[in-house]
């Protein structure tokens, strides 16, 4: 540890940083769609979290306090990049269920579609249309791995609300993958 | 010519989409799994839903890649801690192990 961190709080701080900066990138990166504005809002949302280190209590949930800063930046800076105002309170009509639920069967190795670079964009192509009230959610929960409460906490809204949307979201993304991966399996001799 | 999910089953599609990973209630989880025993539309249904979810999170497993100095520049910024970012740029090449 460098001599520079003079207290033990700025050393938690230090090791926080190092531990939870490449996920925080990365949810940020999902969430912006850019790595210069996800690097700009991660060192916004550190930054925040340093000079607000005295009202953090409790490590246990570090990891929510980082990420409902980190996500909040996210946010503020979607509602600021938009020219249409973006809202996390109410649902649009778009986030509803897709109109055709497809029912090819499809099964596919994460090993074999993790390899694959066109995969890989199908993956991260289908999370970049849900809209920022589904993606927010979906990435908290089935991404980053937090629990419906958690999630709930991090973006201030009701756990129904984060069931219904990781609901809405996860049934988009299975649509986006069901339409890549059948026409896989009907192209198959 | 692929098919699609018939209109009656629409209603379910919510509970379905909750249904992988044990995230519902008591009643419709006992409700939904009646539905599924006659229904094998929305066996299908529930199937490739859990490999969705299963691909993102394998896929969220994997090492992620930080821009070439991150950390030395946001140390730069923080009151105190300018001289860390030498020590932490080593941070910058290592992928994090911490769980949320």
């Amino acid at each position: 540890m460098s001599a520079s961190v003079s207290s033990p709080s700025q050393q938690h701080f230090v090791q926080a940083v190092e531990a939870y900066a490449p996920r925080l990138y990365r949810h940020l990166l999902y969430l912006l769609e850019d790595p210069q504005d996800a690097e700009d809002v991660l060192q916004e949302a550190f930054l925040k979290a340093y000079r607000s280190l005295d009202t953090f209590q409790g490590r246990a949930s570090l990891s929510t306090w980082l990420y409902r800063i980190a996500t909040n930046e996210a946010l503020m800076h979607l509602r600021r990049r938009r020219s249409t105002p973006l809202s996390l309170e109410a649902l649009s009509p778009d986030d509803g269920p897709p109109e055709e639920i497809l029912l090819t069967h499809w099964q596919v190795l994460p090993e074999q579609a993790l390899l694959s670079a066109e995969t890989r964009q199908v993956l991260d192509d289908a999370v970049a249309r849900l809209s920022p009230a589904l993606r927010a959610v979906f990435l908290l929960r089935d991404v980053e791995g937090f629990s419906t409460k958690e999630t709930a906490e991090i973006l201030g809204i009701s756990t129904d609300a984060v069931k219904q949307r990781l609901a809405r979201a996860r049934l988009r993304l299975r649509e986006a993958l069901t339409r890549y991966f059948a026409a896989d399996e009907e192209a198959r001799p | 010519m692929s098919r699609t999910l018939p209109p009656g089953c629409r209603r379910w599609l919510d509970a379905i989409a909750l249904y992988v990973d044990g995230d519902l209630e008591a009643d419709l989880c006992r409700a939904l799994e009646a539905h599924l025993q006659d229904c094998p539309d929305c066996r299908v249904l529930v199937d490739t839903m859990r490999q969705t979810v299963y691909l993102y999170r394998a896929a969220a497993r994997e090492p992620v890649a930080l821009p070439p100095d991150l950390h030395r520049r946001l140390f730069a910024r923080l009151p105190g801690l300018g001289e860390e970012g030498s020590a932490a740029g080593r941070a910058d090449a290592a992928p994090s192990e911490a769980a949320p």
